[in-house]
């Protein structure tokens, strides 16, 4: 009965928040002999935040959690690493959002692939300097917020973020050193920065479902943009418009170029031009 | 016999030294630890550290008590010093690794000025850190390779620990010596040691056999039964503990006066009789192992538990189903006709009936609030009060799962629209078939979430499931209950038109009883 209750309790505006037992756990390990590392993230619920750590230091993970409802882990084990937290019970997502938090450092010294899979809650990812071999980044219903302050020391040859109900923004694009970055949102409200070095072209994918776009486009770079929309304004102001493309007054003669291709339902879209 | 020979004194501890320095290893270094885990809640404070060779220690303080690699080191009290101390360490190594964490755990000890037994249990802490982080030494050759020479020259650079070795030393077989600096010794009830012990800084429990001397300096000695040490205990700024247990030779406290050894002075108290219950650090291991369980929990464990958990979550779904599918039945066979007036609504204006909902649900609270109000101040009323109070809540309910029913009515059909093959033996002419089949429909999302969530990587997708099936179901609700509340309960039928009925393909025959079809013909004709 308990599905039939949580539905009426809902519905009612009532629910009890159940006694939190907080536990920490904090795993750490150093680079060894690892030459490449795939890092999978699998967070449903709570705040996450990840920051480059030292060279030496292959990852550092601290869980906060209450320990009646969740478990955390971290298997490594033949330079792949697997963190996540298993969640059990009936608590709302915001108990859990209270309650959990995961605190990540990965290392600098370390090419690695990363995949992050997390859901309701908020995320807080500071990439800069990692050397990022792929990235993949999902989130369900959760406000993210993606930074890329210093380059990629390696080059990427793709990166694929993929939103469902949720908040986004990502600045410093430019500075993966990706030849192809896709973004793909359900629901929600998304704002990408291209700033950032730009260490050479690349392409930029958005699927957008029901939202708001926010592009923002540094003067110095050349901009193509290509969009497919349904029900969708789009406002870019200082682009030349040709039909259903938007070109940067420097496009011709920009050192670097972006494309970028725009498929959204129903929604706006906004392409600022930043200094 | 021992006998106290003073000017033996230097000639045995730089024969001991010699030894020492014969069987030792290079200079100890510091050990690589790779990776570490710390723990830390409101009952549990534990460390984990993997080294570089493979090996794992774990210290853990546990519901009041210590363990070493699940071994009982002691019992302590939540937040008494030991605890606090423990966790300090723990707060501090935090954020370090490898050489500033070894140096870390190796440069701790206890402050000294605690109590005693909060003191020698970080003692035992402190000596297994040490021992944890220094060198790993190589497979063992002899026995005396598990000293090193440096830290028989520490023991020896106290001059103290000079006056009291020489004499301890003195007529015992150094060749078969077995030297234990700085760490605990076990000889475990069955094992025989051949030769003699030294123990410096140390632990020596004992219940095997010794066939020779035993030499404590700063050390503590646990006989236990059936132990026995053939030789001598000789010891100096050390405890014994006795258990039970047989000593052949003398024990001698180094620290007595040569007059006070004359005398006969008892060094070695008697195991007590009755045996005394062993205290907590004594304790059986195999008491303790919930708890070890719980400080080195097992991954495969964890995800057996996920699948069970998942297991249960779907049988629980499971029986909601089978609970509210008998409540469908009997709703359908005992008030047949207002559900059917409740399922009308729903389909001519699910959106009116879902607005009203929505209103009703936040209007329930408020009402029965004032309408307890009102009873209570009203003298005439206080007797109401007494039936409005239950009778309310359970109104609501029973209406709210009326309209579910009639939501759930329409999934059904929905679901049966779509023919499927599985579905075939589903009778869409009886509207109890129909209905459960919506049920069934509402309540699936709930066992495909539990089901996700137990598996790695995509439980999120299970969690997201559950979120969608609940709003559903509070949607299902909503609706429903506003179309009770517009219908009256079923029994209002007045706005729809005339088409409506005509249009209708509800089953006419949703009763499962044949009278009962009867009574909602009768019902009808009434109506009109």
């Amino acid at each position: 009965m308990n599905r039939l209750l949580v539905v009426l309790m809902l519905a009612a505006g009532a629910g009890q928040l159940q006694a939190a037992q907080l536990k920490t756990v904090t795993w750490s390990r150093q680079v060894t002999d690892e030459e490449r590392l795939e890092v999978n993230v699998s967070y449903g619920a709570g705040e996450l935040t990840l920051r480059p750590g030292e060279s030496d230091l292959l990852y550092r993970a601290r869980f906060d959690y209450d320990e009646d409802f969740a478990t955390p882990r971290a298997d490594y084990g033949s330079g792949r690493l697997d963190l996540g937290i298993s969640t059990r019970g009936n608590r709302r997502f915001k108990d859990q959002s209270e309650s959990s938090s995961l605190d990540l450092w990965l290392s600098r010294g370390v090419p690695m692939d990363l995949e992050l899979d997390f859901g309701a809650g908020s995320a807080d990812l500071d990439l800069s300097g990692l050397p990022l071999l792929d990235l993949d980044v999902s989130t369900g219903a959760s406000e993210s917020e993606i930074r890329v302050d210093e380059v990629n020391p390696v080059a990427m040859e793709s990166a694929s973020i993929n939103v469902g109900a949720a908040k986004l923004s990502m600045y410093g694009i430019g500075n993966l050193n990706v030849d192809r970055v896709t973004v793909k949102a359900g629901v929600g409200s998304v704002t990408l920065g291209l700033d950032g070095d730009w260490p050479r072209d690349a392409r930029v994918s958005v699927e957008m479902g029901l939202g708001a776009l926010e592009i923002r486009v540094p003067e110095s770079l050349g901009v193509h943009v290509m969009r497919e929309n349904f029900l969708t304004a789009i406002e870019a102001d200082g682009f030349v418009r040709s039909g259903r493309s938007y070109r940067s007054p420097n496009w011709e003669t920009a050192e670097r170029r972006v494309e970028i291709e725009i498929s959204a339902a129903l929604g706006a879209i906004d392409i600022v031009r930043i200094p | 016999m021992y006998r106290f020979r003073p000017m033996n004194l230097l000639g045995t501890a730089l024969v001991g030294l010699a030894a020492a320095f014969a069987a030792s290893e290079s200079a100890a270094q510091e050990r690589a630890v790779v990776s570490s885990q710390v723990e830390v809640s409101q009952s549990e404070a534990s460390l984990e550290l993997g080294f570089a060779d493979g090996e794992l220690l774990v210290l853990s303080f546990a519901d009041g008590v210590a363990t070493l690699d699940g071994e009982v080191l002691g019992s302590y009290q939540a937040g008494d010093d030991s605890d606090r101390a423990w966790r300090d360490l723990l707060g501090s190594i935090l954020s370090l690794s490898d050489g500033p964490l070894a140096r870390e755990l190796e440069a701790w000890a206890p402050d000294p000025g605690l109590a005693a037994p909060e003191r020698s249990l970080l003692d035992r802490i402190d000596r297994a850190l040490a021992d944890a982080v220094a060198a790993r030494e190589p497979p063992l050759q002899t026995r005396r390779e598990r000293t090193s020479a440096q830290e028989f020259l520490a023991v020896l650079a106290r001059s103290e620990g000079i006056a009291a070795l020489g004499p301890a030393l003195a007529d015992v077989d150094l060749e078969s010596m077995d030297i234990r600096v700085g760490e605990d010794y076990s000889v475990a009830e069955g094992d025989e040691v051949d030769g003699s012990v030294l123990v410096v800084d140390g632990w020596l429990d004992v219940a095997g056999r010794i066939r020779g001397d035993v030499v404590l300096l700063d050390a503590t000695l646990t006989l236990g039964e059936p132990g026995r040490i053939d030789g001598d205990v000789r010891h100096a700024r050390s405890e014994i503990e006795r258990l039970g247990g047989e000593v052949r030779g003398e024990v001698v406290d180094l620290a007595e006066s040569p007059a006070d050894r004359a005398a006969g002075t008892p060094a070695l108290p008697e195991p007590p009789s009755p045996p005394a219950p062993p205290p907590v650090a004594e304790t059986p291991e195999s008491e303790w192992e919930p708890d070890r369980d719980r400080a080195t929990p097992d991954r495969r464990d964890r995800s057996e538990w996920r699948a069970l958990q998942a297991a249960g979550e779907v049988i629980e779904t499971i029986f909601t189903f089978i609970v509210l599918g008998c409540l469908t039945l009997l709703l359908t066979r005992f008030a047949g006709l207002h559900l059917d007036t409740v399922t009308r609504e729903i389909e001519y204006r699910p959106g009116r009936a879902a607005a009203v909902g929505f209103a009703g649900g936040f209007l329930v609270v408020p009402v029965f609030v004032i309408g307890c109000v009102v009873l209570a101040i009203s003298v005439v009323g206080i007797p109401v009060l007494l039936a409005w109070v239950p009778l309310y809540p359970l109104a609501v309910a029973l209406a709210a799962f009326a309209g579910y029913v009639g939501v759930s009515h329409h999934v059904g059909r929905w679901v049966l629209d779509q023919d499927y093959s599985w579905l075939e033996r589903v009778d869409r002419s009886r509207a109890t078939h129909v209905r459960l089949t919506g049920l069934g429909a509402l309540m699936l999302p709930f066992a495909v979430g539990s089901a996700l969530g137990a598996i790695p990587l995509i439980g999120w997708i299970g969690g997201i499931v559950e979120v969608l099936a609940v709003l559903a179901g509070i949607v299902a609700v909503m609706t429903g209950f506003g179309a009770v509340i517009i219908t009256r309960g079923g029994k209002y039928t007045a706005l729809w038109p005339d088409r409506f009925d005509e249009d209708m393909d509800i089953p006419v025959d949703w009763s499962p009883a044949d009278d009962v079809e009867e009574d909602a013909d009768e019902g009808r004709e009434e109506e009109r």
